[in-house]
């Protein structure tokens, strides 16, 4: 048996697991608000970077969705762009892992006190 | 006793002892005109109690929207937008308020009884002297809310679910006097924390273990303020043989 666990935040780990491991059927789709706002640099990070668009998006929304300031986002999206291509890879790590079956099986349980 | 009062601009009122009553259509109409409006309405009109109870409140922009005293009863409002509305003295008692968006609002004095409060944003709401029992609470957020309870294991609890604090007998805080043995069979109660567990393929390589670990946290920092607990991994033995170790952050790649 080998196994990681982690505790932490529902809504994070959940989101986490939805987002960017795929546990069947189709993987998660962008919901479009990253691409509406950030579409120019995720294009331009894509083109000369080594992840792909898609990733870039997948990772924008869940940073949207956890309330990431828009001053962030620039940074990110700008000058600290090497970040979330170091971002964008670790979501690509954990899907090649989830694909290649390093990662056999996910789950989130939820804690309580007693 | 009830008296009859005169025409308000919108259809007949009922004066019963100091408020009044009025047709719910006529105040369903007046909030399909928008919180402005409302809100307009309601300062021009501070005796008239709202009666929406039992209605599916289609509106659900409702940010800063003024339902003091309201008759909610039953009123549908899933997801809507109520983020500062003053529900002060508010009837919600068994409306349905899932997901919705109740940051900062005021729900002092409101009966929330039976309410159906999953999944919503209680962040920084003023829940003093509401009534909570047997509302549902699963995975509503309660930051910064506080409550009143002398019940050891119920302030546990509230303290798990949602960052909810308990707090000493005082004026602020909301009440759960007459919980009793049911609320907990008729209600439920967010769990903040989860614990995610990946199992591997084995055997797995140190290097894949570590690159997992990593991505993992730098995913999780970066929305959260808090730190992961942990990790633990369990390498290459039955968990029944206890091969459970603590290792640093793993941040390295």
């Amino acid at each position: 048996m080998n196994k990681i666990s982690f505790k932490g935040s529902n809504a994070i780990i959940r989101d986490i697991v939805s987002r960017f491991f795929v546990t069947g059927g189709d993987p998660a789709r962008p919901c479009g608000e990253a691409r509406a706002r950030y579409v120019k640099a995720i294009e331009e990070i894509a083109a000369t970077g080594p992840v792909e668009a898609h990733t870039l998006e997948l990772l924008l929304d869940f940073l949207i969705a956890h309330g990431a300031t828009g001053a962030r986002l620039d940074e990110l999206t700008g000058e600290r762009a090497d970040e979330l291509v170091q971002l964008a890879l670790d979501v690509e790590t954990l899907r090649r892992y989830r694909r290649d079956g390093t990662i056999l099986d996910v789950r989130v349980v939820d804690e309580w006190p007693f | 006793m009830a008296r009859f009062g005169g025409w308000s601009g919108f259809g007949c009122r009922i004066e019963c002892e100091g408020w009044s009553l009025m047709a719910d259509q006529e105040h369903k109409e007046m909030l399909r005109r928008g919180v402005a409006a409302w809100n307009e309405w309601r300062r021009k009109n501070p005796r008239v109690v709202p009666d929406l109870s039992g209605t599916n409140i289609r509106v659900k922009e409702l940010a800063d929207v003024d339902f003091r005293g309201a008759n909610l009863r039953g009123a549908l409002l899933t997801g809507a937008d109520m983020e500062g509305a003053d529900l002060t003295g508010a009837d919600l008692s068994h409306a349905d308020l899932m997901a919705a968006n109740l940051h900062r609002a005021c729900l002092k004095n409101a009966d929330l009884t039976h309410a159906n409060l999953m999944e919503a944003n209680l962040k920084d709401a003023d829940l003093a002297g509401a009534r909570l029992e047997q509302a549902i609470l699963y995975r509503a957020d309660l930051k910064g809310a506080e409550c009143v309870c002398n019940c050891l294991w119920f302030n546990m609890l509230m303290d798990f679910a949602g960052g909810v604090q308990a707090v000493d007998r005082s004026d602020r805080g909301f009440y759960f006097e007459d919980v009793g043995g049911s609320f907990v069979e008729n209600s439920f109660v967010a769990t903040e924390n989860s614990r995610l567990e990946i199992t591997l393929s084995d055997p797995v390589s140190t290097q894949a273990t570590y690159e997992i670990l990593g991505a993992l946290n730098r995913l999780y920092r970066e929305v959260s303020e808090d730190e992961l607990v942990g990790p633990i991994i369990k390498i290459g033995l039955s968990e029944d043989a206890g091969g459970e170790g603590r290792i640093d952050r793993g941040d390295g790649r």
